[in-house]
């Protein structure tokens, strides 16, 4: 008698009637929508020797990241972020110290039609470069106990719009062993800082009919597994009171390398702002390097990073010139729960430069 | 007095011992049983409805990493992974990942996490819980060993191979010290 594999194989090259000695399986009902929620945050303790800073105990976000499979087609997902402290929008603190508040970072309802297009709605990060896309609000994720000065946060003073509301396309593109993918995303964009406002992601409200759009292309190729490069441009108009139009042009490229036990992520970005009122045109350069590996538990890393914004700057004038190196160790204690301990130095622009030490508990539950 | 406290910690040694012997007896048992079927091949299993017939290993490992989410008729995969520690999730971890176990679950947490990963594997911790759940849904890919595979599950070639082939690459054990 030929075994129910041997007998699989020439049901494969013709169609045999099935095995009826075998009783039907029990039907499932799959028709259940669940919901999944998993955890992120942290607990630092840091200090610098920056005049007027002290060394505090601080609690990191606290991330609910929430799925729901809705449909096969459908799915949402979510980023419910707790965090204590005041915003600090363009070095402008708004909110109270100490006081914990609630923000909901994603808030995406997905459409996948297959591998070549799939869309999303609501609440997203900006695809520009890599790092926006690949951490979103876990620090656990990350090797080191921050993002880079590039990628901060529009309310931790970051110079980039990495949030943005409306529709993102992404997908791959039919192209072999090269791995080519595809985002293209149409939003509010950011709002410019005239007048300050509370919260510069325009999630209900765009400041003006423009919409910021973005294109990303990047590649994977099959050859060597663990390899991304890309690039991505970013436009949006900027109209902030009693100034004229500001238009804003993001430029970004990266090429990282990650595989489980090394990664080496390196990117640049070129933020240009050009007044219509024909006036000059003002380029932010930035990049980041930053090298890793793993041995065990153990986690060395090493990061650069290099931001010079002009000193009259129309958007943001405050940021300058911020460079320097980090070097730390990351040490996994279990499975969820990361330590690691950090050194930066930063150098500023016609102020002295800033050392500073972070030792984090990053976890996830 | 000392004697109480004397008793119990006597009694706690011999209940620990009588644990450990237990439990030497059933990880005997599972290494007889893993021996036995050490040069047993894994099928990769689809629903009998999937018109998938072939699959070049490279496209099944991007099928397995979350990297391709849809079948070529449109529908989405859903990935059936048996529990950790089960002899077949080993060989699939080292055959097809290359990763161990917490490194597979950081890929998919991050996968979904970053939203490149649709849908997580779903668990199950039996052959019979993974054909019935292939038989099930219909975009379902799975793996069992070859002498779990039975009439409600079709059977994947990989690389134009069975696993009855002499050259499958998927086996509980790896292949001539090949891997």
């Amino acid at each position: 008698m030929p075994s129910p594999l041997a007998q699989q194989g020439a049901d494969s090259e013709q169609h045999v009637e099935p095995d009826v000695s075998n009783p039907e399986p029990e039907r499932m009902d799959m028709s259940k929508t669940l919901l999944r929620m998993r955890g992120f945050g942290d607990v630092s303790f840091n200090g610098s020797d920056q005049k007027g800073s002290t060394t505090s105990f601080s609690l990191g976000q606290l991330n609910l990241f929430v799925t729901s499979d809705i449909s096969e087609k459908f799915k949402f997902l979510g980023e419910i972020v707790f965090e204590s402290g005041p915003d600090n929008f363009y070095e402008v603190p708004s909110g109270r110290t100490n006081e914990f508040g609630v923000d909901v970072e994603r808030y995406l309802l997905q459409y996948s039609y297959n591998d070549y297009f799939n869309l999303a709605v609501g609440r997203y990060h900006t695809a520009i470069g890599f790092y926006n896309t690949a951490y979103h609000h876990s620090t656990w994720f990350q090797t080191t106990t921050g993002r880079p000065l590039l990628f901060q946060f529009e309310d931790t003073g970051g110079i980039l719009p990495i949030h943005n509301v409306g529709v993102s396309a992404s997908g791959r593109i039919p192209s072999g062993s090269l791995g080519l993918h595809y985002v293209a995303e149409i939003g509010n964009g950011r709002a410019s800082r005239s007048p300050l406002q509370d919260e510069p992601v325009q999630n209900e409200v765009d400041e003006n009919n423009h919409k910021a759009f973005n294109l990303a292309l990047f590649a994977r190729p099959e050859a060597i597994h663990g390899l991304q490069v890309g690039f991505s441009g970013y436009h949006d108009l900027l109209t902030p009171l009693a100034k004229p139009p500001i238009g804003e042009t993001i430029l970004a490229a990266h090429g990282v390398y990650m595989m489980p036990n090394f990664e080496w992520l390196n990117e640049v970005v070129l933020v240009r702002h050009s007044p219509q009122d024909g006036s000059r045109v003002f380029n932010t350069t930035g990049f980041y390097t930053q090298i890793s590996k793993r041995w065990g538990s153990y986690r060395p890393y090493f990061r650069y990073q290099y931001i010079n914004a002009p000193n009259n700057e129309p958007i943001f004038p405050d940021v300058g010139l911020r460079a320097g190196p980090s070097v730390g160790l990351r040490y996994d204690a279990a499975e969820s729960v990361a330590l690691k301990f950090q050194y930066d130095y930063n150098q500023l622009r016609n102020q002295p430069g800033v050392n500073a030490l972070t030792l984090q508990l990053g976890f996830t539950f | 007095m000392v004697r109480r406290p004397l008793f119990l910690i006597i009694a706690l040694v011999l209940v620990l011992l009588a644990d450990g012997s237990a439990q030497k007896t059933v990880r005997a048992s599972a290494d007889v049983q893993n021996s036995v079927a050490a040069d047993e091949s894994l099928a990769i299993v689809v629903n009998q409805e999937n018109t998938v017939e072939n699959l070049a290993m490279k496209d099944l490992r991007s099928i397995f990493m979350g990297e391709r989410s849809h079948w070529p008729n449109g529908r989405r995969i859903t990935l059936v992974m048996m529990e950790p520690g089960q002899v077949e999730r080993k060989a699939i971890l080292r055959d097809i990942y290359r990763m161990n176990e917490a490194d597979f679950s950081r890929h998919f947490l991050q996968g979904l996490f970053t939203g490149e990963v649709f849908v997580s594997p779903k668990t199950l911790a039996s052959p019979v819980g993974v054909r019935k759940f292939i038989f099930n849904v219909p975009g379902a890919i799975g793996y069992v060993r070859a002498s779990d595979v039975d009439s409600t599950i079709k059977v994947v070639r990989i690389d134009g191979r069975l696993p009855d082939d002499k050259d499958y690459q998927l086996r509980l054990q790896p292949h001539n010290g090949t891997k």
